[in-house]
């Protein structure tokens, strides 16, 4: 019998060429830098911290920051992987902050592309949670600037990856530099950061709307408002409140007939609201839990030998939207006919300007201390003691001031260059210049830009019912991030038609005008008149804050909105229209609802599972989506009057992306979102924007 | 015998590395997770808009007086129809012929009676009511 011969699994020679194969293989392998998981390619230069310079700092890298606190930057070893890390210490604040940041000069900066978005995200280790992730753009025309903070990051003993999604790139970026700012005492120590492209393909359009595609549409509702639509704010519910009070109309007041209305957007039916004063002509403003803070109103019509002018109330009330009823508050200082309200950082309100109770200029800061609820008494707020006139738009800024656009009711702007900003605190008013026919900014409208982090304010028209001249076109934007702001020349209002279809001169615009922040980050204006209660203007476009364009030729609401008439976005995404008093007294109750181009080009966003309800300052908050995201942002519902709406604001939020969970992450600074209910949108590849989702930012 | 060869080679050269690469990281935990701030942070605040250079206004003293606004602050002259009305005080440019006008606007569909004084003098024949002749 022959032995068996043993023949090997893997003869001599392949055992051979395997083992070279292997050996080249792991030498290739280790010779390859690691990247992150992701499909693009790694942007950043040095990104592990590896390479020093000749003084020991990591080459491309430099330090950051400003203020007298004390700091101190180190390489320190080992890193998460490699040989270094970088460690910031703040030892005392004394005010600013301390970062490391990508050089900004050519070699070193990432390049990046317009309308792209990016992943970032690096390791770190962190013993305070004042930090955040902040961003600078290189614009092609202004250089360096500060563009956007992006995430806080939670003190974290272990090395712990924060990785976030940039929104799209502005027009006119090259470049970006980022890094993790400290701005409280504690350690900060960073490794491997990263940053790939991320941007999602857009699909195909699949509209076949026909003209709505690109103009939208306009629906009339087929029942008209039970109450005359002068006053409205969208409630935490979805439902829109409607106030009239006496709805200027002599004969209600004399009557003694008050109404309001709550419209259900759901079942397009109106509930009438027992009404207890004449809400005409008051201030309103969203409170951090959502019932609504309605200040001041109509004490009485002008007589008709001109022996005094319209009385202001000094009448406070909230409605309650989860029983549909107002409640008594302690009164104001003084009464407040034209109100202004502004909601501050710390959930206060803010009320200035008005006519008092005997038709005087009301010059007293009226301040709502919400801890206490009430109204605070004259001599316990701070006080200027200055005339801001009727309605003045004080938008809030970042760092709790306000800021005065300009935006006012009735005549002539203030003295000086009619716009300024405010600090309560200090009592000071500082002018802010810039801004064009600041006599003829009667009832424009002032918006806070998308997304509110970039502190641009735009403001569209108006008029002067004094002298009544035509309208204007002119718009005005001022960016509030600049060390001495100033209004420039915005894009000019695109022309319309007037009655009869006439076509306006080219020097013509409109007052009256209503400007609606969209969930895609643009600006929908709608409505408007040329004169004083008198000749509609029939135009709409939309403002994109990102290319500085309004694009002409939106769908044009059918039924006029001068005077008296708002337009205010809806929790679904659409716009909804009311009210028009023109000079003859008569009062237009139908209501129009405004549906976007975008809802015509594909399905809704979904969230699956629900989202957060209560959201903390600097939280973050994750959502399983059903399709590609691109943008989220939280936008406050509406409270307007008389083409002012001073806290309509629209925050972004930006995005750590893993598949199709997205987390969101909301600023730490309570003075670019106030403390309140808003309305949670996702914005599609698409350009198609979810419903909204409502959750209480406190 | 070729292709499990083959198959072997694959499954080693990409194993191996990877068990190199992985063994030579820290053992220190690691999150991968997405950030959840488990403390509050403190607003951060920028320092835009400080103004350099630009003084306040001057501070105004507590009043001694009321602030008076004309009683027509809203343009509209209420000599004229009732309170929701607003005849302007002030007409459109190039408007010669207010009471064409004010038909034009609709203000004559009803009788526009004169409430106090005819300061635009629409009430030519004097019976209390504008711009009937």
């Amino acid at each position: 019998m022959n032995p068996v011969r043993h023949r090997p699994w893997i003869s001599r020679g392949d055992r051979r060429n395997i083992a070279r194969l292997l050996v080249i293989l792991l030498v290739v392998t280790l010779l390859t830098p690691v990247r992150p998981a992701s499909a693009s390619a790694e942007l950043l230069v040095n990104p592990g911290l590896e390479t020093v310079d000749a003084g020991g700092f990591p080459s491309c890298w430099e330090r950051s920051g400003w203020g007298d606190g004390a700091y101190a930057f180190e390489v320190v070893h080992p890193g998460r992987t490699g040989a270094n890390a970088m460690q910031v210490t703040l030892t005392a604040t004394g005010g600013g902050d301390r970062k490391a940041m990508m050089l900004e000069n050519p070699s070193c900066a990432p390049n990046v592309t317009p309308g792209h978005q990016y992943d970032l995200s690096t390791w770190y280790t962190s013993t305070t949670p004042d930090t955040v992730l902040t961003a600078f753009r290189r614009d092609v025309t202004q250089g360096w600037v500060c563009w956007t903070d992006l995430v806080s990051l939670a003190p974290a003993t272990s090395w712990t990856m924060a990785s976030v999604r940039t929104p799209q790139i502005p027009p006119g970026t090259d470049q970006i530099v980022w890094g993790v700012t400290i701005y409280g005492t504690g350690v900060l120590r960073t490794d491997d950061y990263a940053m790939a492209d991320a941007t999602a393909p857009a699909p195909g359009s699949s509209c076949s709307a026909g003209a709505a595609c690109t103009q939208g549409s306009w629906q009339v509702l087929p029942v008209e408002s039970p109450a005359r639509g002068i006053h409205a704010v969208v409630l935490r519910t979805g439902d829109v409140l409607l106030v009239a009070g006496s709805g200027n109309s002599e004969d209600m007041f004399a009557a003694g007939t008050f109404t309001s209305a709550v419209y259900h957007p759901r079942t397009g039916t109106f509930t009438v609201v027992p009404t207890p004063a004449d809400l005409f002509c008051s201030g309103h403003v969203q409170l951090p839990d959502g019932r609504v803070l309605i200040m001041g109103g109509n004490k009485a019509y002008p007589a008709a030998d001109l022996s005094h002018g319209y009385e202001g109330l000094r009448d406070s009330y909230v409605f309650d939207p989860a029983t549909a009823t107002y409640q008594r508050l302690n009164d104001m200082s003084a009464g407040s006919w034209y109100p202004s309200a502004t909601a501050m950082g710390n959930g206060d309100v803010i009320a200035l300007g008005g006519l008092g109770e005997d038709s005087s200029g009301t010059v007293a800061t009226q301040y709502f201390d919400v801890s206490q609820g009430r109204w605070l008494g004259i001599g316990e707020a701070h006080q200027t003691w200055s005339y801001w006139g009727l309605y003045p738009s004080m938008i809030l800024m970042q760092d709790g001031r306000l800021f005065y656009t300009g935006s006012h009711v009735f005549g002539n702007g203030l003295p000086g260059s009619g716009a300024s900003i405010y600090d309560y605190d200090a009592a000071t008013i500082t002018p802010v210049p810039g801004l064009r026919n600041k006599d003829q900014r009667d009832q424009s409208m002032s918006v806070l830009l998308p997304p509110a982090q970039d502190q641009r304010v735009l403001t569209l028209g108006g008029g002067n019912i004094e002298s009544n001249p035509d309208a204007h076109r002119l718009t005005d934007i001022i960016d509030l991030k600049a060390a001495s702001p100033g209004y420039v020349a915005g894009p000019d209002l695109p022309g319309g038609t007037l009655t009869g279809g006439v076509a306006e001169t080219a020097a013509q615009g409109k007052m009256y005008v209503s400007a609606v922040l969209l969930p895609d980050g643009t600006v929908f204006e709608t409505g408007g008149a040329l004169h004083n209660r008198a000749d509609p203007v029939y135009e709409a476009s939309l403002y994109d804050p990102v290319t500085g364009v309004f694009t002409p030729g939106m769908a044009v609401d059918p039924v006029p909105r001068g005077y008296h008439s708002s337009a205010f976005l809806l929790p679904d995404g659409r716009v909804m229209a009311v009210g028009d008093n023109p000079g003859d007294g008569s009062f237009d109750q139908r209501v129009s609802v405004y549906t976007p181009p975008y809802l015509f080009h594909g399905a809704r966003p979904q969230i699956l599972g629900g989202v957060d309800e209560q959201w903390a300052y600097g939280s973050s908050h994750t959502v399983t989506v059903d399709t590609p995201i691109v943008r989220a942002s939280l936008i406050r519902p509406a409270a307007v009057t008389h083409s002012s709406d001073p806290n309509q604001r629209f925050v972004e939020l930006p995005m750590s992306v893993n598949g199709d969970d997205i987390t969101l992450n909301l600023t730490s600074n309570p003075n670019i979102a106030p403390p309140g209910w808003y309305m949670l949108f996702l914005l599609g590849a698409d350009g198609v924007p979810s419903v909204a989702s409502w959750v209480r930012v406190s | 015998m070729r292709a499990a060869t083959v198959v072997a080679a694959a499954f080693l050269a990409v194993a191996v590395p990877l068990t190199v690469v992985t063994a030579l990281r820290p053992a220190a935990p690691e999150v991968a997770a997405p950030v959840r701030p488990t403390a509050t942070p403190a607003p951060f605040v920028q320092r835009f808009a400080e103004q350099p250079g630009v003084r306040p206004l001057r501070r105004r003293p507590s009043p001694t007086a009321t602030l008076a606004v004309p009683a027509g602050v809203d343009g509209c002259d209420h000599s004229y129809g009732v309170r929701g009305q607003c005849v302007p005080n002030t007409y459109p440019p190039g408007v010669r012929d207010r009471c064409a006008w004010l038909r034009d606007h609709g203000f004559l569909a009803t009788p526009l009676r004169v409430t106090g004084r005819d300061r635009q003098r629409l009430d030519r024949d004097g019976d209390g009511l504008a711009c009937d002749t």
